[in-house]
């Protein structure tokens, strides 16, 4: 996580444009809120310690051992 | 809370009663005392006199049943063998598809989809058992909310009390239940969407291991976490349909089970199962700091049950790392959820669920590395998961924060701390189907939460249902958890 505070109604219109998703700028605060409440879980998140090694808990199999 | 008196239950029709519970019913069916006809034409008449109060139902499908179920007493009559479930009849959560239908998953987008070339195997493996399909169940749009308050097929209520919410995701599946509508019903759990709403409800839920029942044929939220279970109106009952639904699924890349695994014969020995020296632990900390007077109480209670019959129970135990479990199954199902509707989120979000449209392109923006950060988390709380059930055989703690508010709450505020509503219903169930351990929602009515019910969840190891069921049959028999 970055030291500087978040700016996440600009993360929303940024990566809105960057999927295609054309809100308007009610839409987009409206979400900003909740992307707000993410921040704050992401932030515990990326607190927690983990190994480099542990993976991903889904891993793709390539089909049935032969 | 309002005062009791403010309440609006359910009204009393003695010309349609509620049915009888799931097991009662399967002895009348199975001996004949009772035809499936009957049982189904009994239900049909409560769906009929209750559900314009309740709005369980989103889809009626009587000619198909009717046929089904004389299809059943013909079998009878015929002396052929009958499936487990013969002449039960069942509804389901409108993710399920049902041949021949729209599965609408609950939205107004869904419904411009073509019908459904097959039942999903779980409502196949039902009725190869023999029950009878009835119709389909309202739920929280996408499955994306704990409440059922939908906009486009309005809120299903709560038969304890009509002016308050039966939980969510699949509030039609409890309150159906409830209602005495139908003894069992199917419906799923990502992060409580099972569990909640047999906590409103007052009714009985499992959700089972993750990647125990196959879930081809049902409309997906998050297929990482994504579970589904039954409802049913008595313990056994719920059993007797878990088993019929096994059924290792080599076609659903998400079901893990190798081989079935019943569960009715060890619970079906006459007289109260066994508890010596199962171990029981109370989860504390995050759990009881997230918990109301009420939900508190029915914990207390059930430990206290199980501690008479012969349990070890031990208090103040606590689950690794749960807060940032909860932060991460809301990120992960913020992102799949987000990332699954897209395209509809693109050219079609007007007509999205008002109340969950925002969080969906809320989780559709999430940057990729919060998605693995909680996905590889998750790999190391499953290794904290399994380390502690070496010690216990059970775990116990609330279902829902609270009983049942009222339809429209927005805010929610808990020993202090006020948090929105909506997602606070799921602060005790997301971390234990993050780790996909089964529970058993047990239907509690403590004093404290003035005549309506609060869940508490029985959990077991990955793969172990039969301690979760074998400790809820215990509170069931001691009179601690039952229908109301």
């Amino acid at each position: 996580m970055s030291s500087e505070p978040l700016d996440v109604l600009a993360l929303v219109h940024a990566n809105a444009q960057a999927l295609g998703l054309d809100l308007n700028p009610t839409e987009a605060e409206r979400v900003a809120v909740h992307l707000s409440r993410t921040v704050a879980m992401a932030e515990l998140l990326q607190a927690f310690p983990l190994d480099d090694h542990e993976e991903v808990a889904a891993i793709y199999a390539p089909g049935p051992q032969p | 809370m309002n005062p009791r008196t403010e309440r609006q239950p359910l009204a009393h029709h003695p010309e349609a009663p509620a049915c009888p519970s799931l097991s009662t019913l399967v002895g009348q069916l199975q001996s004949g005392q009772v035809s499936a006809r009957a049982a189904l034409e009994a239900c049909v008449a409560r769906i009929e006199a209750t559900d314009a109060a309740v709005n369980a139902f989103t889809g009626k499908r009587y000619a198909a049943a009717r046929a089904a179920a004389d299809q059943v007493d013909a079998d009878r009559a015929q002396g052929a063998t009958l499936g487990p479930l013969a002449g039960v009849p069942f509804a389901v959560k409108n993710l399920f598809d049902i041949e021949g239908e729209v599965t609408l998953a609950g939205s107004k987008v869904n419904a411009s989809l073509p019908p459904a070339g097959a039942s999903a195997v779980l409502v196949q493996q039902l009725q190869a058992a023999g029950a009878v399909l009835v119709g389909s169940l309202n739920m929280d749009e996408f499955a994306y909310g704990f409440t059922t308050e939908n906009t486009h097929y309005g809120p299903s209520r709560n038969p304890h009390d009509l002016g308050r919410i039966a939980g969510g995701s699949s509030g039609g599946s409890g309150a159906a239940v409830a209602a005495g509508q139908v003894p069992l019903t199917l419906g799923s759990d990502t992060n409580g969407s099972i569990r909640v709403p047999s906590s409103l409800c007052g009714v009985w839920g499992l959700k089972p291991t993750f990647g125990r029942l196959s879930r081809r044929g049902t409309y997906p939220f998050v297929n990482s976490i994504d579970h589904l279970g039954p409802f049913a109106n008595d313990l056994r009952g719920l059993a007797l349909a878990y088993d019929a639904l096994q059924y290792p699924d080599p076609l659903d890349p998400g079901c893990h089970a190798t081989r079935v695994e019943a569960v009715s014969p060890l619970l079906h020995s006459p007289g109260a199962p066994d508890l010596a020296g199962l171990r029981v632990g109370v989860l504390s900390g995050y759990f009881h700091d997230h918990a109301g007077p009420a939900a508190r109480e029915g914990v207390a209670l059930a430990a206290s049950a199980l501690q008479a019959q012969g349990a070890n129970v031990a208090r103040g135990i606590e689950w690794p790392a749960p807060q940032v479990a909860r932060a991460a199954a809301f990120i992960v199902t913020a992102s799949e959820g987000g990332a699954l509707h897209l395209p509809r989120l693109r050219t079609q979000r007007a007509d999205f669920e008002p109340l969950s449209v925002d969080r969906f392109i809320s989780g559709a923006l999430q940057p990729a590395a919060w998605y693995l950060r909680a996905q590889r988390f998750r790999t190391w709380y499953r290794r904290a998961v399994l380390a502690l059930f070496q010690d216990w055989d059970v775990l116990l703690t609330p279902a829902t924060p609270v009983p049942a508010t009222p339809i429209g709450t927005e805010w929610l505020t808990l020993n202090g701390q006020q948090f929105p509503f909506r997602p606070a219903m799921g602060l005790l169930t997301q971390p234990i189907s993050f780790a996909g351990c089964p529970v058993v929602a047990a239907p509690l009515w403590p004093d404290a939460a003035e005549g309506l019910p609060v869940g508490v969840q029985v959990i077991a190891a990955p793969w172990r249902e039969d301690l979760a069921l074998r400790a809820a049959l215990a509170l069931e028999q001691a009179g601690v958890a039952r229908m109301r």
